[in-house]
């Protein structure tokens, strides 16, 4: 099965750009951030420094290094990427299995709950969230994944309910196969695809969200993040242009891929959508 | 008849739903912003300790912070249904005036950009959909893609680097110059201030609309209506322009009505890099204070907004597909 999934998946060539980009994207911060001489806060040279051999991408206003701190950044964007997904997937898809898959106030009460959330503005209550309580890391990814669950509860929803009305489910049914395994072994492994697409999307929104919120001032102070450079750059953007613009093409090129990656996996998990 | 009357009780459902939701909202950004550790006494006053306590007590007191929490909701509540929503901290005016005075720079972004990415972004949605996988077709989904994963504050100051800093042409902040007299100048000098936010604006949600605009498109020309269409001998422009394109004005309603907050986000992050005096950066600079009824003032207006565009989305929905309207 991931032996098929990976023949269709390549033949999407944007996609499997995407996920060359990723890999090496991730590699270049890892080997960065264990080899670098300096730490992303610590002064490393003259302020304003053009980019230049030693210091790849040049230095700030302070003189630290711009490549150590995009390698951190970079750590840091991925991180709440897949944190964010993987939370907010998880709620998403227990939500709506049982949203989907049970009747009566159960299922009344997720519905409503899938439905508030989706109706609310997403990037507000983030910033409301983080500005009010801190701007921890913890925070922020907490802020994200407590919110950017709702799309996937609403897909996972509907899957299960198609689902669970198919013969093979009937049948385990008659068999006399309880309620927990059918919903465990059948039902979700064969409804499940279409969210893990969303999730994916899902990823690329959280780091968006992120990157706004710390170019905004609204990250965490003690970690280094791509949009708090871009952030930082735009007041000497007059002066010292490289600042911000090597850190925004790596952030770019992190989005970039990861919808690359969503559309590959949509063409071949969700054939009915594209 | 009968379709009438569960039009009526669909009406019915839909709004008192809204209303619902939005108390909801309200409630959420209540006990969000009031549990939230903080005293916004500090912030009133700029510093306490150079203050008497009777005097802290005072401030307290005239700003209805000494109320337990639950009377304070009540109150707030009570205020909301009278269109009052308290006084901003730092402005010490109402926060509706505040906020008021906000909404017309952030309408004539949004709405200038809104209407250029709609025909723009449904031409060449059209345009790319007419000749699928061709060079065209490409070029337009590629930038799509790109459009869409651009950081929007990165792209705005590599445009004002570009329009601003290097060529001179257009200017970066604001959205009036203090020396310009007479209104014809004056519009002219708006429109300048307004080039860059709405072209930043206008590049990152192009992408959105014409992805939807071209993926519904290609759903149309491959269906019935279009091959008898042609078949009926129509010039291609009319069965794109009027048969198929026709088809992907649900979509791009729903792209619209429920992607408003969304939309509405990128003008906080877009008023803030190019100093826009709108409610978008007021909230920044309310968040920065801990204005709290300003801040919630603006969440609750937001909020409402994308509730009625929920609401305004799925009516039309209803009128345009009855199929919907029926099945309730």
């Amino acid at each position: 099965m991931v032996r098929e999934f990976w023949l269709r998946f390549r033949r999407n060539r944007a996609a499997v750009f995407g996920v060359l980009t990723l890999a090496a994207l991730s590699l270049f911060s890892l080997f960065a951030i264990a080899f670098s001489r300096y730490g992303p806060f610590e002064l490393a040279a003259d302020p304003f420094k053009p980019p230049s051999l030693q210091h790849p991408f040049g230095t700030d206003d302070l003189g630290r290094d711009i490549f150590v701190q995009s390698a951190y950044g970079l750590a840091i964007t991925l991180m709440v990427g897949a944190a964010t997904a993987v939370l907010g997937g998880l709620i998403g898809i227990i939500v709506g299995s049982v949203s989907g898959y049970f009747r009566g106030a159960l299922a009344n009460a997720t519905t409503a709950i899938i439905e508030i959330f989706q109706s609310l503005p997403l990037f507000f209550l983030v910033l409301v969230i983080i500005s009010f309580f801190g701007s921890s890391i913890t925070n922020t990814i907490l802020a994200l994944g407590l919110t950017l669950w709702a799309s996937t509860a609403r897909i996972q929803r509907g899957q299960v309910m198609t689902v669970k009305n198919l013969t093979f489910v009937e049948m385990s049914k008659l068999v006399g196969e309880k309620e927990y395994n059918i919903l465990i072994r059948e039902i979700l492994p064969n409804s499940v695809q279409p969210s893990i697409v969303n999730i994916a999307y899902t990823a690329s929104i959280a780091i968006v969200v992120e990157s706004g919120l710390a170019f905004l001032g609204l990250g965490d102070p003690r970690m280094m993040s791509l949009g708090f450079i871009i952030g930082n750059a735009r007041l000497f953007f007059f002066q010292a242009w490289w600042m911000g613009l090597l850190p925004g093409i790596l952030l770019f090129l992190t989005i970039l891929s990861l919808n690359l990656v969503s559309d590959g996996l949509n063409e071949v998990l969700n054939p009915r959508r594209s | 008849m009968s379709a009438e009357y569960d039009f009526k009780s669909f009406l019915l459902i839909k709004v008192v739903r809204s209303f619902v939701m939005v108390f909801i909202i309200l409630t959420i950004g209540f006990l969000l912003i009031h549990l939230a550790p903080g005293d916004p006494i500090e912030f009133i006053l700029g510093g306490a300790g150079f203050y008497t306590p009777e005097f802290i007590a005072s401030v307290r007191e005239r700003f209805g912070l000494d109320k337990p929490i639950h009377e304070k909701f009540v109150i707030y509540v009570l205020n909301f249904l009278r269109g009052e929503l308290g006084y901003s901290y730092v402005f010490g005016l109402p926060v509706v005036e505040v906020i008021a005075a906000r909404v017309p720079p952030t309408l004539l972004l949004m709405g200038t950009q809104l209407v250029l990415v709609i025909v723009v972004g449904s031409l060449l949605g059209i345009l790319a959909a007419s000749r699928p996988h061709s060079k065209l077709d490409y070029l337009v989904s590629s930038l799509s893609v790109a459009g869409i994963s651009m950081p929007i504050f990165w792209l705005g100051l590599l445009l004002i680097f570009l329009f601003s800093v290097s060529l001179g042409l257009f200017p970066a902040q604001g959205m009036t110059s203090l020396r310009v007299t007479g209104w014809w100048e004056g519009f002219l000098d708006l429109l300048s201030h307004l080039f860059l936010p709405t072209l930043t604006l206008f590049l990152i949600n192009l992408g959105l609309v014409t992805r939807t605009v071209r993926t519904s498109m290609l759903e149309a020309l491959r269906s019935e209506f279009v091959v008898a269409a042609r078949a009926k001998g129509l010039p291609e422009r009319r069965v794109l322009f009027r048969h198929a394109f026709r088809n992907s004005l649900t979509p791009l309603i729903t792209l619209i009505g429920l992607q408003l907050g969304w939309l509405l986000s990128g003008a906080v992050i877009v008023e803030t890099v190019f100093a826009w005096p709108g409610m978008g950066r007021l909230l920044f600079t309310s968040i920065g204070s801990r204005d709290y009824p300003v801040v919630m003032g603006i969440f609750l207006l937001v909020s409402t907004a994308v509730v009625v565009s929920n609401l305004i989305t799925e009516l039309l929905y209803a009128y345009v597909d009855p199929r919907i309207r029926r099945a309730k």
